[in-house]
């Protein structure tokens, strides 16, 4: 079984250790860890980033990048000491470098975490995820830090909501 | 470790059960099995024929057979595959994205697992709007399961 597990930040890179050493996959699984830099944004232009600045953030960013990708990597090398694991950062736009990656590697499943940011409040899920999450060739996990106790319910037809909400609550107290 | 399978009737669903059955999941591992029975949508005058309320009551019966039917098998199929996992079923009524969240909270799951219909029922909507709304507010991590098999639609469709 090929699993990519594609990074962003350390804030990420224990729950999605966990999470695969959790899944408990079949032993001959192979890794692939993979960081994505995405192109300096014209934001950062309009601040008057020099070409040579620009140059040294992204080195900074690749050099990040590697950080939690070995992060995880050694991790994973503690749970399963013989599977293949190998690790890319590469330059790109998160979303489709996921998905090509997936499909150029053969992926069976892609796990990510989900920052849910850069989007309105009641969209929980990130813009990448969402797009990975549909366009991608196999399965995909996402994986979520923390639960999210009030907002943990939906507005929609259920008198149960209410109670569940307050149950929840208990559980993660 | 709580995972919650969401199952439908549908090839995807047997899909996730066979990769969820080939894994080696940790000791404790608790799985539950749910199904969402949606309401049988009736409109105002629909509401007051007797003939109209009787066969509905007997399609809501049989809907639940069916349910029962289809949890009882799944959860001899993971029972036999997994022997040192506790299995157990439930069946909810009402709309499937927000009872498989309420299930997820109330339980407290781990994790949710999940088929994704969208690709075959509708191409230009590549997720389903279930695992979309599933995904997006579920508590917990949620893995979607894709099988690489392309499942025909059904023609009734």
């Amino acid at each position: 079984m090929k699993i990519l597990v594609a990074v962003d930040d350390m804030s990420f890179a224990d729950a999605l250790s966990d999470f695969i050493i959790h899944c408990e996959l079949s032993k001959n699984s192979e890794f692939r860890i993979m960081h994505v830099v995405e192109p300096v944004f014209a934001a950062d232009f309009a601040v008057g980033f020099s070409a040579e600045q620009r140059e040294s953030l992204k080195e900074e960013r690749h050099r990040l990048g590697r950080c939690v990708v070995m992060h995880i990597d050694t991790q994973l090398q503690l749970k399963f000491p013989q599977a293949s694991i190998s690790e890319i950062v590469v330059d790109g736009f998160a979303k489709t470098a996921i998905i090509e990656n997936a499909a150029s590697w053969g992926a069976d499943l892609i796990v990510m975490g989900s920052h849910g940011r850069g989007s309105v409040e009641r969209l929980f899920l990130g813009s990448v995820s969402l797009s990975v999450l549909a366009q991608a060739p196999c399965s995909v996990a996402i994986v979520r830090l923390h639960k999210l106790p009030s907002k943990a319910k939906l507005a929609d037809d259920d008198e149960s909501t209410a109670t569940s909400d307050v149950q929840h609550a208990q559980f993660r107290s | 470790m709580k995972i919650l399978i969401a199952l439908d009737d549908s090839p995807y669903s047997k899909d996730v059960l066979e990769d969820v059955a080939r894994r080696a999941w940790p000791d404790n591992a608790q799985f539950k099995l749910l199904t969402v029975i949606e309401p049988f949508c009736m409109s105002g005058d629909d509401e007051e024929d007797a003939d109209l309320i009787e066969a509905s009551g007997v399609v809501h019966r049989k809907r639940w057979q069916i349910a029962d039917k289809l949890c009882e098998q799944a959860m001899k199929k993971l029972t036999a595959a997994l022997p040192h996992a506790t299995v157990d079923f439930e069946i909810k009524e009402g709309s499937a994205r927000s009872q498989i969240i309420n299930t997820a909270v109330e339980w407290s799951a781990d994790r949710i697992i999940m088929g994704v219909h969208g690709q075959a029922v509708c191409p230009h909507n590549l997720l389903g709007s279930v695992s979309q709304g599933v995904a997006m507010h579920a508590p917990c991590s949620v893995e979607i399961v894709r099988s690489k098999v392309r499942h025909k639609v059904p023609s009734k469709v």
